[in-house]
């Protein structure tokens, strides 16, 4: 390495070896971008190539996960925000945890530790709680014949990650032993529902008229009947409902008024926005309620609405993905940008730590974001074969149309059709797909 | 405490029929960027604040937000906590770890405490052993990510990733593999380097590549009629060159055939005054190409000895060879490139018959006699 000033051959190799360096990192930037608006083959072309190039100069999108470090300014600075709900319990559950660590045989207790992260990790939406919770049941993770309390939480950490045939599985075991458990039976429609197997999750339901009452039983089913081409019944049984819901089981009024709010979108009542307003009323941090009358405002272009509400509460993703649609409509071009490249953020957080991005929101950010309608459909499809809620099949309906792919759709039409799935604004999507050579 | 849960259990259920299954952030992970190829390897390491507070309690006046204040006084804790769940080695010895500096980073889902950490470990460990820990105990999912990136000029370049967890929680790092690319760039611009500052190999080639533009008739050489002739005998000289040298630095390099480098080096000034003086007295009457390869054999040892003497492992010799090779064929072509058309143009000149092809030759045989004197009796006379 001595001397090379004295060769200016050696500056060359310097500058070609620089040129080199330049290309590589263009073509990660590439890599990193997805391409926009691009025919099928031509755009799959293009992805080959940037992921072949990816390969060849081996760079990696954890590059742009983090932000630089710094020392902050002032001592009051504020970093970090604890989620209230959490904060009052955590001394309480400190206490608790370090009883589970010196009796870490005792199922009771470890329910209860779980039981109350699960519920924190449901109210703040942070998986951690869920991971907690997780440890807390470790000395059963993996043991069949655990006690049935054991197994629920199981269950609904398995179905919390998406895992849900090992969480029926583990439902299957606790109602074997159990076959009263009323929320086990729940649990166990929900899943199925999900899945798309209306016909086991009804079975569940039914189950539920004789150890918990009719009532119970119909809560359990209006979600089905709402899919399965009785929305109307469904609608009036939430209605006649409502009353002895407050009465009984205040805190399921929630739930009562959501649903009433989606299956009048479905059926395109009037009614919906004043269930989505009564239901914000009650609770304005109801991410699912916010998520689901979002959609509502973006589907009648009321996009300007949608991103006061939204902006409230960037720190879900699925608010932070229609935050980004609604602020790219109304013309923010700034905001829309900035929100697009946090989303990707933590899409490529995920992907590091070796998981997938949720494909309901992956689909939904390529086509209305990133104008990758090929890409989206095949995301959407993806997820459409793990779960098939509405928004799950909207999101192929949508992709399918904006690719001109009606084939690639047909099993999800196939499915509407099969129950009978009254809903206006899939049937539109579906009459476009017809549309379409 | 338990009939309380009971009765709050049903509604709950039925919340979650609509619940969202899906996650809003991810589960907790922390980053752990090792920065190597310099003196000695330094980290930085990127733990959510929320997993701080939940492991070691920031929020000190239970206000519900952590300021920079409640962090750094808690920088004792945090660093001896941290420091006790991560141990990083090399071969048989362990590093000693330690927090120089507490600094903040934003991550799309919260702040992050940044603890930057110098080691002792040497910063060109070919193999790096990390045994991990943090909140595995207490939080199953999380992960440990480890970004190791190789300092080749390109600071943001992340050279390679893997994650931490509590099914394994160790790995080690080849951080040798790592930069296969950068040793492959890195040998192309040797073997370059080795002909352009390597006279003696220029020269050979011009030795063989003189008479390439002339065809000898009676005893006399003649320009060439065109230049495809001339093209083509280039190509088999240069080609033919590049197998013979190919195959004996492979010898050379994976040790099968070791010969003296002294004796490699006048052998190769001796081929060089061989070929010069056939240019003047065609007597070998052999065609170039097969000259070329009976002393590319020789030419290979001496390209051996240098590759030996940059230094090898075993985990980037394959590609340091192909590199090296590659980087040597574009300095030939290089100098090919130059020659060619330049004597293909005034090879019908008496000044390229008589100054260049005549008198270069035999310039080229003195200088090489010269060099073999010098080399075999490690005398020094020419001074390159």
């Amino acid at each position: 390495m001595q001397g090379e000033d004295e060769f200016p051959q050696r500056d060359a190799l310097r500058e070609f070896s620089r040129f080199i360096l330049n290309l590589r990192k263009a073509l990660c930037a590439t890599a990193m971008t997805t391409p926009s608006r691009l025919s099928t083959t031509f755009g799959d072309c293009v992805s080959l190539a940037i992921l072949l190039g990816s390969l060849f100069c081996g760079c990696n999108p954890s590059a742009c996960v983090a932000a630089k470090p710094y020392i902050p300014q002032r001592d009051d600075e504020v970093l970090e925000k604890l989620p209230h709900s959490v904060l009052a319990g955590s001394d309480e559950m400190a206490i608790l945890r370090r009883r589970l660590a010196s009796e870490p045989t005792d199922s009771e207790l470890a329910s209860m530790v779980a039981s109350r992260y699960v519920q924190m990790g449901s109210q703040s939406g942070d998986p951690r709680y869920f991971g907690y919770a997780r440890a807390a049941l470790s000395t059963w993770w993996e043991v069949s014949d655990a006690p049935p309390s054991i197994l629920k939480l199981r269950a609904k950490l398995k179905e919390k990650d998406h895992r849900y045939d090992e969480a029926l599985a583990d439902l299957r075991l606790l109602l074997e032993r159990k076959p009263s458990d009323v929320q086990a039976w729940v649990e166990k429609a929900n899943i199925c529902r999900v899945q798309g197997k209306y016909r086991e999750s009804l079975a569940a339901c039914e189950q539920l008229a004789d150890i918990a009452g009719p009532t119970r039983s119909l809560l359990c089913r209006i979600p089905i009947q709402a899919v399965r081409g009785e929305a109307e019944q469904a609608y009036d049984s939430l209605a006649q409902m409502l009353p002895e819901t407050k009465r009984r089981w205040p805190a399921a009024v929630q739930w009562v008024t959501t649903m009433q709010a989606k299956v009048a979108v479905a059926l395109d009542l009037e009614a919906a926005e004043q269930h989505f307003r009564a239901g914000l009323q009650s609770d304005p941090a109801d991410y699912y309620l916010i998520r689901e009358y979002a959609d509502y405002l973006l589907d009648r272009d009321r996009n300007g609405e949608a991103l006061y509400m939204l902006r409230e509460h960037l720190n879900d993703n699925g608010i932070l993905l229609r935050a980004a649609i609604a602020a790219r409509r109304v013309g923010e071009k700034q905001l829309f940008e900035e929100w697009t490249a946090r989303l990707q953020r933590r899409f490529e957080e995920i992907r590091l730590r070796g998981s997938q991005p949720h494909g309901r929101f992956e689909a939904r950010y390529l086509l209305e974001l990133k104008d990758d309608p090929d890409r989206a459909l095949s995301v959407a499809l993806a997820n459409w074969e793990k779960q098939k809620e509405g928004r799950d099949t909207r999101n192929v309906l949508e992709a399918a149309v904006a690719a001109g792919n009606r084939e690639a759709a047909t099993p999800v039409v196939e499915f509407l059709t099969k129950h009978g799935t009254e809903d206006v604004v899939l049937q539109r999507l579906v009459d476009q797909l017809g549309n379409t050579r | 405490m338990i009939s309380i849960l009971r009765s709050v259990c049903l509604p709950l259920a039925l919340c979650c029929l609509l619940c969202d299954v899906a996650r809003s952030h991810k589960p907790s992970d922390s980053y752990l960027r090792i920065q190597g190829g310099q003196e000695t390897l330094t980290a930085e390491w990127d733990i959510a604040l929320k997993d701080l507070e939940f492991l070691i309690g920031l929020d000190a006046d239970q206000n519900g937000e952590i300021t920079w204040g409640e962090l750094k006084s808690q920088r004792e804790a945090i660093t001896a906590h941290a420091l006790s769940h991560l141990r990083l080695g090399y071969a048989q010895q362990e590093c000693e770890l330690k927090v120089v500096d507490l600094l903040v980073n934003q991550h799309s889902d919260g702040a992050y405490a940044v603890l930057k950490i110098e080691t002792d470990c040497p910063g060109d460990a070919q193999v790096l052993r990390i045994q991990y820990s943090l909140l595995f105990d207490a939080d199953p999912t999380h992960r440990g990510l480890v970004l190791y990136s190789n300092d080749h000029g390109d600071k943001d370049a992340i050279m390679s990733t893997h994650v931490l967890s509590p099914e394994s929680p160790t790995i080690e790092i080849r951080t040798a593999e790592t930069s296969l690319w950068h040793a492959f760039q890195d040998y192309v611009g040797e073997g370059v380097w080795h002909i352009w500052i390597g006279f003696d190999h220029i020269l050979f080639l011009l030795c063989l590549l003189l008479p390439a533009v002339l065809i000898l008739q009676d005893g006399q050489w003649k320009p060439v009629a065109a230049f495809r002739p001339a093209f083509s005998s280039v190509v088999k000289i240069v080609t033919t060159f590049t197998v013979a040298h190919s195959i004996t630095l492979w010898l050379a390099v994976m040790e099968y055939v070791t010969l003296p480098s002294q004796m490699v080096e006048a052998t190769i000034a001796l081929s060089i005054v061989i070929t010069a003086l056939n240019n003047l007295y065609p007597v070998l009457a052999l065609p170039g190409w097969l000259i070329a390869f009976a002393f590319g054999l020789i030419h290979g040892f001496g390209f051996a000895n240098v590759l030996l003497d940059l230094g090898l492992s075993e985990v980037t010799l394959a590609i340091s060879l192909l590199g090296f090779n590659v980087g040597v064929e574009l300095g030939q072509l290089a100098i090919v490139v130059v020659f060619l058309p330049f004597a293909y143009l005034v090879r019908d000149t008496a000044f390229y018959r008589v100054v260049v092809f005549k008198l270069g030759s035999a310039l080229i045989a003195i200088v090489a006699l010269i060099w073999m004197y010098e080399r075999l009796f490690n005398a020094e006379i020419l001074g390159f």
